[in-house]
């Protein structure tokens, strides 16, 4: 194990010299950034605002110049009662819940603002950035990004002919498989840190630069959803990760393997839409690797414990089918000289 | 009384690369002593006195590249075989690299020099046969540690420079230390574009990083595969002299190559390859006195192949480049030109072996000069 994370070590010195992890950074990052700036130009915009109107609009009510009971469209689009209700008598309690349903329907504009609110404060627009970029709908970008990547860093090896170097100097095949694997694995999470951080500079930018109380700071979501995002967001692509390496190894080819995995992935979801026509393979269809990763990293989620479960198994089964296949073709196989792909 | 775990702890104190080979041996032997004499003095005498002969033992074993060891090869292959479809690559290959020599693999393209070169390197799993390398048939991984080896051409990372590749290549495999790199690309004369990448360098530079990237760690059998490819002749002889200086101290080199001038210039031996078969083994200067070929120049070639094809007692004989080959000893020349000159066709020249390799290696593998 030693030697296998000093090969990961060192695969890391030489892949921060390339130019194609640092290019799908910066796409992964721009395209993670652009819900938290689009939803506070939106939020900012007066036509937006007189469209959607209410904004932060608060109902309240008196009895007999003693009792007085607020409510924020907060509390009514959350479902939350307001403090003092139990001090109302029945009554008045009815007559107060009557009042707010009617006047409900002028939350509704600042239930759309505040979903634009929350998607650039923290820690929410943290949580929205790494979920934007694994399940951006309809192309999910992060499995795309990591699987060219996966292509790229392994196929590169076959084609300038350095697999042959490196297996030459006694790296086993295996290790030098697993430390891909890791090192992938590694850089995935170094880019949803990469997400995070640059989505908290962006909140932050934001808290400064608003002259009013709509950027605040760390009022909009948990920070436990973000630890959440990020290890759900890891685990989910580690089977893209290895379909990128195993189709790689199979064809020895970057190109066919950045080809054939994304071509995967686009055909992947034309099968699951017309599986989801029969209500038997609907089923089925929920549990193929790209739905099964969407349904995972989509948050808030819509699964119950047990689809949760299901569907966790089912990614690490991918993932582990997938590695056994791709170490028992690198093993299999005469390694050849540069194939100049 | 002391302990195995006190015989442990000495063991430690012994180089590494020994006390895996000998360590449960050493061990085990320790505890039969003890059972047998009570261990205490009497377990540490017998223990410093194994570990003497472990030492010895173990020098013959690891300085006999250094021209002072048992003479036990460094690379042995049995009947090894590589079959791609329907094509024999390699057909049972049996050979035998002594330590401390350079050793050439001579055999035209396609000849199966680079097959095995693979095989030997576990990038070309074989059919059938075994082989062996520093005498161990298992752990080829931990064998490999002690190999530097180029196969076909030069490989490296085209965005890393020729420092960063060897830096790299360096820490994956724990060979040598950081300041090593300065000193072997001065050695290859790649001192001032060690900053380049890769991917400026030209064929000749490739090679000498090659070259620089297979002395890492200074290893004690080096694999290279048409070292002078693409370089110039000044270039060839530098990586020829090199080639004979890491001989000269004690290393095994294996040098592929169907360059037959170089190969003479440069190795002890040489195996013979066509076409997959094994065609000749042995030391250059046993090979070339072997070789039982007479040459003539007549005044009528043909007429010359015609009268003496006809003789029962010439094993062979064709044309040549030029000239006529006779398989023949050199002691029937006279007779030879006796039955000619009956015929009217005079000896105007002769020559027998030894002659050069190239010769040598065009008549036993057929091929035809191309210059």
């Amino acid at each position: 194990m030693q030697h296998t994370l000093r090969l990961t070590k060192w695969e890391w010195f030489k892949v921060r010299r390339l130019r194609m992890p640092w290019i799908l950074l910066v796409i992964a990052v721009l395209v993670s950034q652009l819900p938290i700036w689009v939803n506070y130009l939106a939020y900012h915009n007066e036509t937006v605002q007189e469209v959607i109107g209410g904004g932060t609009a608060s109902y309240s009510t008196a009895w007999d110049g003693e009792t007085e009971i607020t409510i924020t469209c907060s509390d009514v689009v959350n479902d939350r009662m307001p403090a003092g209700l139990d001090q109302l008598t029945e009554w008045q309690r009815e007559e107060f819940l009557m009042e707010v349903d009617a006047w409900r329907s002028n939350c509704e504009g600042f239930q759309a603002d505040e979903q634009y609110r929350r998607s650039f404060t923290l820690p929410n627009s943290i949580t929205q950035s790494i979920a934007i970029v694994s399940s951006f709908q309809p192309i999910a970008i992060g499995p795309i990004l990591i699987m060219i990547l996966a292509a790229s860093i392994v196929g590169s090896e076959y084609g300038y002919g350095t697999l042959r170097t490196v297996l030459a100097g006694g790296i086993g095949r295996w290790r030098f498989l697993i430390a891909k694997l890791l090192l992938l694995l590694r850089l995935s999470s170094n880019a949803l840190i990469v997400i995070a951080l640059v989505a908290l500079v962006s909140s932050l930018a934001i808290a400064l630069i608003s002259t009013d109380e709509s950027g605040g700071i760390a009022d909009s979501g948990k920070w436990s959803e973000v630890v959440l995002i990020f290890l759900k967001t890891v685990y989910g692509l580690l089977p893209f990760i290895v379909l990128g390496v195993f189709v790689t190894v199979l064809t020895t080819s970057r190109g066919v393997g950045i080809t054939l995995s994304v071509g995967y992935f686009i055909m992947e979801s034309i099968l699951a839409t017309l599986l989801r026509l029969n209500d038997t393979l609907a089923d089925v269809a929920d549990y193929l690797l790209v739905q099964a990763f969407l349904s995972w990293t989509t948050i808030p989620t819509e699964l119950n414990s047990s689809e949760t479960l299901g569907v966790f198994v089912a990614i690490l089964g991918y993932a582990l089918v997938l590695v056994a296949a791709t170490a028992w073709v690198i093993d299999r196989r005469d390694i050849g000289g540069a194939s100049g792909d | 009384m002391i302990s195995e775990r006190v015989y442990r702890a000495l063991l430690v104190a012994y180089p590494r690369e020994f006390r895996g080979e000998y360590g449960d041996l050493m061990v085990q032997f320790f505890r039969d002593r003890m059972r047998c004499d009570g261990g205490g003095a009497r377990g540490l005498i017998v223990w410093m006195q194994l570990i003497s002969d472990l030492a010895v033992s173990a020098f013959n074993e690891h300085a006999g590249g250094y021209g002072m060891g048992n003479g036990k090869p460094v690379i042995e292959t049995d009947a090894l075989r590589k079959i791609y479809g329907s094509i024999v690559a390699v057909d049972d290959l049996s050979m035998s690299v002594p330590r401390g020599h350079a050793f050439g693999l001579l055999g035209p393209n396609g000849s199966g020099k680079t097959t095995t070169m693979g095989m030997l390197l576990g990038l070309v799993k074989p059919t059938s046969g075994n082989f062996s390398l520093f005498g161990s048939t298992d752990g080829l991984q931990q064998s490999l540690r002690r190999v530097g080896a180029i196969v076909e051409y030069p490989s490296f990372y085209p965005y890393l420079t020729g420092r960063e590749n060897l830096r790299y290549f360096q820490g994956i495999f724990q060979r040598g230390e950081p300041e090593d790199i300065d000193v072997l690309l001065d050695k290859v004369g790649l001192a001032d574009r060690g900053d380049y990448r890769f991917s400026t360098y030209s064929l000749g530079m490739k090679q000498r990083l090659g070259l620089a990237f297979v002395l890492l760690g200074d290893p004690e059998l080096l694999l290279l595969d048409e070292p002078t490819n693409g370089m110039d002749p000044a270039g060839m002889a530098e990586v020829r002299h090199l080639i004979r200086q890491l001989a000269e101290d004690g290393r095994t080199v294996l040098v592929a190559s169907h360059l037959l001038n170089e190969v003479e210039q440069m190795c002890d031996s040489v195996v013979i390859m066509s076409d997959g078969n094994l065609i000749a083994q042995g030391s250059v200067s046993d090979i070339l006195q072997s070789d039982d070929h007479v040459r003539l120049k007549t005044t009528n070639d043909a007429k010359a192949v015609t009268i003496l094809s006809a003789l029962d007692w010439i094993k062979d004989v064709r044309m040549g480049d030029g000239e006529v080959v006779v398989s023949s000893p050199r002691d029937e020349l006279a007779e030879i030109s006796t039955v000619l000159g009956r015929s009217e066709v005079y000896v105007i020249e002769t020559s027998s072996g030894p002659g050069s390799l190239e010769k040598y290696f065009l008549e036993v593998t057929g091929e035809e000069a191309s210059e």
